[in-house]
């Protein structure tokens, strides 16, 4: 570089890195130098490249200040002691990846011909039951049509109708009649008598038939069309669905509250368990709650997957209407905290009428059983978010109503910010969480652009009524806003900025900044992370303190 | 640079397979590991097992260095290896705690520190400045994120970055301005006084 050929401004930015390095020739290193003096713009981008390193630097800390875990120079001692002494002296490695593919090999050869035996074992099972129009369509997957379309059909027909008889009987599914979905886990209903129960559920060592029985490890034993014996414990108790007169194998809460498998009615049987465990069940409006610990013993696990999948146009269970005795039943078993049409219900706050939150709900329409279903979680759900978040009086909301309830929840979120943490929004069930989340932070985000509710206050308000939307599903007690990164980002804000005021008032004994940051705490609505009472406790300290805080 | 401290004969007598060199040699670059590694993972129990794993591997290999001078780098290079293998692994979006990094709060420091404390208002806009930093850098792709540690944090330069990462002195210019324009981009919203704006928070 010389005067004739001077350097421009984008050749020093090109340079700057190895400039700031050192690696540039030293001539080169001076007229950068002299350039930067010179040049306002260069200088900048300069300060803003070290200011960017400055605080990538120490968003680490410094190196001196970090020490490694204590014991891990042991704990690499020991795993180098072991992998030496495991390892065989003259054995080269590569002769123990050829033992293991000579023994995989041989492993194969062995079970070729069990797993023919098992796919022709599957074909009968398969063409029986399409014959009797058990297995729906998609329950078979593509490669069991693909062997059945393949002329395999027919002859594994011929088969089964020439060994039909005694082996395989009909008498569940008597003269062509639809079989219905087998009742592995139903226990004889009260009403019929189990001798007249379809599906003909044999019981052994069952002692369980009133409402309320445990249920803990008995076993359970049913036939379906194919005498297949299917077996199984439960841990629980039997709980009544007047609508439908069955009685239903449910795990105690503390069960539920540990592990919950929601499973549809659809598929409420011991094959359907997992194929419900996968699935987004919260929609449906009729699920059972069971122990996610259930085991079963079966033969023919594949066979048992596919007996238990609903039979093609059986017809779906309805709800019933119920007359006024049955409503007031139900109403007294919820009081009581029983479980109505297979749900799940929480204590409820004492205080709370019932008949009340249910006459609201529904707008003095008649009950039946869904909207009494829907009442009663919705009033359960809004006595959660009063024991959790607040002792004071929820703002009251028209529980049956979904969309109703959001809005008016948003309405009293941006009429009154201050007032934004008694408001609990319950969002019905028949959303999912992600929908509720997205819709509440949807929702916020429009209300801060169209300026009514001042921008600050967004993820606030956010949170706030993300918290009170997931409220309802028990999910607040497994991390409340965690759902959101930004919001659990802001969450941890407020923690920190108690924490810190906290500090400033106990340890550094600075007053004055300790209230500051209690007003901040207040003004922010650190009081919903951390609890009212912790914050009114910091109050009270900083009134002892001599300051006038509000 | 860090790990040029590690005497020569330390590392023949650990060429040579003497357990308690080994061991000694895992106890004078621990802590450097460890502080490597955790500004690239920032998340100190993720370091912690990757400070293990890539001690048992540098225990099993160092037979086979055959440069004695060019620990430095190979040892660097493995740490960047495990690393790399750490964030390919599906377990990849852990959420960061900032207090595992640093506690400024910690009574002994502030009893020992003369400096005046910053205000709740000012740690904690450090600290939210903080989060979305190693946020940010944790999302930036492998190159990028290795090329702006090693320069800013390492200082390393230019030249070593790129016999590293096994590409040009040019190749780590561009990752180097890449990862600078993504972490600005990043930190846009806040102010200079560290105060996060209604963009950055929203």
């Amino acid at each position: 570089m010389n005067d004739e050929h001077p350097l421009t401004c984008d050749h020093v930015l090109e340079l700057l890195d190895e400039y700031r390095s050192g690696e540039l020739p030293a001539e080169s290193q001076a007229e950068v130098q002299a350039h930067l003096l010179s040049c306002a713009a260069c200088a900048a981008a300069l300060e803003n490249d070290l200011s960017l390193g400055r605080l990538i630097k120490e968003s680490i800390n410094s190196s001196e200040q970090i020490h490694a875990p204590e014991g891990v120079s042991d704990r690499v001692r020991e795993i180098i002691a072991e992998s030496v002494a495991s390892r065989p002296g003259g054995l080269h490695r590569w002769h123990g990846i050829a033992a293991v593919l000579a023994l995989a090999a041989f492993i194969g050869a062995l079970s070729y011909p069990a797993i023919q035996f098992s796919q022709k074992s599957r074909d009968r099972s398969l063409a029986y039951e399409k014959a009797n129009r058990k297995v729906p369509a998609s329950a078979v997957s593509r490669s069991d049509s693909t062997r059945l379309e393949e002329g395999g059909e027919a002859r594994l027909d011929a088969e089964i109708k020439q060994k039909a008889g005694t082996d395989l009987s009909t008498a569940n599914t008597p003269s062509g009649k639809k079989a219905d979905a087998p009742a592995y886990l139903d226990l004889p209903a009260v009403v019929p008598a189990p001798s007249t129960q379809t599906g003909s559920v044999i019981e052994k060592d069952v002692v369980v038939q009133n409402v309320g029985d445990r249920v803990s490890g008995y076993y359970f034993k049913a036939n379906d069309a194919e005498q297949k014996s299917q077996s199984g414990t439960i841990n629980g108790s039997i709980v009544a669905d007047q609508a439908s007169n069955r009685k239903f194998a449910q795990p105690s809460s503390d069960e539920f509250q540990a592990k919950p498998a929601l499973v549809p009615a659809a598929t409420a049987s011991a094959a359907g368990l997992a194929k419900a465990e996968a699935s987004e069940s919260r929609t449906d409006k009729n699920y059972f709650l069971f122990s996610s610990d259930l085991k079963f013993q079966d033969k023919d696990k594949e066979d048992r997957k596919l007996a238990a999948a609903p039979a093609a146009g059986a017809p779906a269970q309805q709800p019933q209407s119920l007359s006024s005795t049955e409503l007031e039943t139900n109403v007294a078993k919820l009081r009581d905290n029983q479980v109505v049409g297979g749900r799940y219900a929480p204590p409820r706050s004492p205080a709370t009428p019932i008949n009340e939150s249910l006459t609201a709900g529904t707008g003095g329409q008649s009950l039946d059983k869904a909207e009494l279903s829907i009442a009663s979680y919705d009033e359960n759900a809004r006595a959660i978010n009063r024991q959790v978040f607040s002792t004071e009086k929820s703002v009251k909301l028209a529980p049956a109503d979904d969309t109703v309830a959001t809005q008016s929840g948003l309405q009293a979120v941006l009429s009154a910010p201050e007032r934004a943490s008694k408001v609990q929004i319950p969002i019905g069930h028949t959303e999912s969480l992600a929908d509720s989340t997205r819709l509440a932070k949807e929702r916020v985000v429009v209300a801060a652009k169209q300026n009514a509710l001042p921008a600050q206050e967004a993820p606030v308000a956010a949170k706030r009524l993300l918290l009170a939307t997931t409220a309802p599903r028990g999910e607040v007690f497994q991390g409340q806003g965690a759902a959101l990164p930004s919001l659990s980002v802001k969450r941890e804000s407020l923690q920190k900025l108690f924490d810190e005021t906290s500090s400033t008032l106990f340890l550094k004994k600075d007053i004055p900044a300790a209230a500051e940051g209690y007003r901040q705490c207040l003004t922010l609505g650190a009081g919903d992370v951390v609890g009212t009472t912790t914050l009114l406790a910091l109050r009270d300290a900083l009134r002892a303190a001599g300051e006038n805080v509000p | 640079m860090r790990f040029d401290c590690v005497a020569t004969d330390l590392l023949e007598r650990c060429r040579a397979g003497n357990p308690d060199a080994l061991d000694e040699l895992c106890r004078s670059i621990q802590d450097d590991l460890y502080a490597f590694i955790l500004s690239h993972v920032r998340h100190t129990d993720d370091a912690a097992d990757l400070l293990q794993e890539c001690l048992v591997r540098m225990c099993r290999s160092v037979a086979g260095l055959r440069d004695l001078s060019r620990f430095a780098p190979w040892i660097m290079k493995m740490a960047l290896n495990v690393c790399h293998s750490h964030f390919a692994r599906p377990s990849r979006g852990k959420i960061i705690s900032v207090e595992d990094l640093a506690d400024p709060m910690e009574p002994a420091r502030l009893a020992a520190s003369s400096v005046q404390p910053p205000t709740p208002r000012e740690a904690t806009a450090a600290k939210e400045i903080q989060l979305f930093l190693n946020c940010a850098i944790k999302e930036l792709p492998d190159k990028q994120r290795t090329a702006i540690l090693l320069y800013e944090v390492e200082q390393l330069p230019i030249k070593k970055i790129a016999e590293m990462l096994g590409c040009s002195d040019g190749a780590v210019k561009f990752n180097l301005h890449e990862a600078r324009n993504k972490l600005r981009i990043a930190l846009k919203g806040f102010t200079s006084d560290g105060t996060a704006t209604s963009e950055v928070r929203q």
